[in-house]
């Protein structure tokens, strides 16, 4: 493709029809009211590969949709889109020029990080969160900024009683990558650099590090939920202010759990990179001692669950697979994520109620690359396979213009044994493969 | 073959147990299968040998889809799928059919006999999903 000859146009009646498949029927009615803007990139072929639907709102822009086709993502198309919206606000002679978002989660949590990837740093004023352009040098250094204090409060874990202790690994334990674990670490965990962000008394998001080798210190920013996102910076600052003081001859490893955790980090962490080292790292699971969970999000009203997901996570254990739990709480459906011949499968459960006693079935879910095919291709592709395949199903998700792959098996009774599990990760990766193969997406 | 033909035994004990009509279809050309007739349509049981051991129960049935709803029948499976777990629903434009499909995986030694039974349930569910279909189909003239 030759981005040299993209063009970035104002949507309008005239060439809507072009950019129909970039915007959400939300706003396909509304897209030419007064005060709404949309802005987009036209191909050299005319076709339109991105689209942003934003509106103005007291001398803010409010972007309420912003979408790139899958094979133009990573191309700059998102940042040339969000550079344009923000020059529009320049234009309009705005002291400020803030950009708001608004965003469905888990969605809402993706837009930030890209908006902070984009040079983008959070401010908050009242209740509002506002995207504002990092304005110069001195802002690229997180230890030397003046870093707005989210809503709550940032404790070390040293402050922290016993019981809180607990309560913080129970909720956020499933999280840390066994090799931060301090059984198998084998170092200790440096509580008075570990801290946590909580909020109205409820942790939402934390920064830990392990003390691992006599050259080097791992930290990670573990865990946040989608609405905590904008305590990191603080988080991370503190860890950082406090490690770097006190371990000169460190070197720092900033283990991220996913692509996108690295590439905030990297932002993070922006003017310290002889000293900070960014890796990924794949997070297998921690098992608390105890199973008394508090549970505060349970989609089948089923405590069940937990000590299943456990159980599972114990045979995958066995089985060598690396692999994480999620463990239900609020706005996060529970389920396991597992590193499978390189690729991350997800796997859940859901209660089959067609049947005459209720059972639990085991899920296994994967999303084929997303070197995407138009849509027709796709169907096609779900068709082909779905005839052909004697294990699992692909099914097509409109909305989001990917397939999923799925197989699901019956538990009858206790969790699935070995053997069984072998089966049927056997078989999968093997359906996987021949989706890929039949499809041309690998 | 042994352990499958014995496998096959116990299938079509169970499904005697449920009541079930049934016959065993022995082949040169594929693997030994059992054939039922639920709900008027006929449903083909048989195991696959998986490489890692144990077998995989595998049940279809083809069923006959009426004239000209190729589109509507293409949608209706996506939807069935999307909201079925333990079977799966295709349509072959060649034959002009829709193929429902469920496979289970099975351990080499089985503890429960609650396989069948279950997934038995859920797939004649689905076949009875499908029919009285008649909107999927354009209206007749007159």
């Amino acid at each position: 493709m030759n981005h040299s000859q993209q063009e970035l146009v104002k949507i309008t009646q005239k060439n809507r029809q072009l950019f129909s498949h970039c915007i959400p029927d939300t706003f396909k009615e509304t897209l030419f009211q007064k005060g709404m803007n949309a802005i987009g990139i036209l191909t050299g072929d005319h076709h339109g590969c991105a689209a942003a639907v934003s509106t103005l709102e007291n001398g803010n822009i409010r972007i309420l949709s912003l979408y790139v086709e899958p094979e133009y993502r990573r191309s700059g198309m998102g940042r040339r889109i969000i550079r344009a919206l923000q020059s529009f606000t320049e234009k309009m002679g705005q002291g400020e020029r803030h950009l708001l978002i608004r965003y469905p989660c888990p969605k809402m949590r993706e837009m930030e990080i890209f908006l902070l990837g984009c040079g983008f740093q959070i401010e908050e004023e009242g209740n509002q969160i506002y995207y504002v352009p990092v304005r110069d040098t001195g802002d690229l250094d997180l230890l030397q900024k003046e870093l707005p204090i989210p809503k709550g409060q940032i404790i070390a874990m040293k402050e922290m009683t016993r019981e809180q202790k607990l309560h913080w690994l129970h909720r956020f334990g499933n999280d840390l990558p066994e090799a931060f674990s301090p059984k198998n670490a084998g170092g200790t965990l440096l509580e008075e650099h570990t801290f946590l962000y909580r909020k109205d008394g409820v942790e939402e998001s934390f920064v830990i590090c392990t003390h691992l080798g006599d050259d080097s210190i791992y930290l990670a920013a573990l865990y946040s939920e989608p609405k905590a996102v904008k305590a990191l910076p603080c988080l991370l600052k503190a860890v950082l202010s406090s490690l770097l003081l006190k371990y000169e001859d460190k070197i720092l490893c900033f283990a991220a759990s996913t692509d996108s955790g690295k590439r905030l980090a990297e932002h993070l962490c922006r003017g310290h990179e002889a000293k900070i080292r960014i890796e990924t790292m794949r997070t297998a699971v921690w098992r608390g001692e105890e199973q008394s969970r508090k549970i505060e999000y349970d989609p089948f009203g089923e405590m069940d669950l937990i000590p299943r997901l456990n159980s599972l996570s114990l045979v995958l254990g066995d089985m060598g697979i690396v692999h994480s739990v999620r463990y239900p709480e609020a706005d996060t459906y529970p389920g396991i994520l597992a590193d499978i011949e390189g690729k991350t499968i997800g796997i859940s459960y859901d209660l089959a109620s067609s049947v005459e006693e209720e059972r639990f079935v085991l899920n296994l879910l994967y999303v084929p690359s997303d070197k995407e095919k138009e849509f027709f291709d796709l169907a096609l592709a779900c068709q082909r396979f779905n005839l052909s395949s004697p294990f699992g199903s692909a099914i097509l998700d409109k909305d989001r213009g990917q397939v999923l792959l799925r197989c699901v098996t019956p538990e009858f009774g206790g969790v699935i044994d070995r053997e069984t599990l072998t089966m049927v990760i056997h078989l999968f990766t093997d359906s996987i493969r021949q989706f890929e193969s039949q499809a041309d997406f690998a | 073959m042994e352990r499958l033909m014995s496998r096959l035994t116990r299938l079509s004990r169970e499904l005697e147990e449920m009541g079930i009509e049934h016959d065993v279809l022995m082949t040169m050309k594929s693997l030994p299968a059992v054939l039922t007739e639920a709900e008027g349509k006929e449903i083909r049981l048989t195991y696959v040998p998986v490489e890692t051991g144990g077998y995989l129960l595998y049940m279809t049935a083809a069923l006959k889809a009426g004239e000209g709803g190729e589109e509507n029948l293409v949608k209706w499976c996506d939807s069935f799928n999307e909201r079925t777990l333990l079977a799966m629903a295709c349509y072959e434009p060649l034959g002009n059919q829709v193929i429902f499909k469920c496979a289970v995986p099975e351990p080499e030694e089985i503890t429960d006999g609650r396989t069948v039974a279950a997934v038995m349930e859920v797939f004649l569910s689905g076949v009875r999903q499908f029919e009285g279909k008649d909107h999927l189909y354009p209206k007749k003239e007159g």
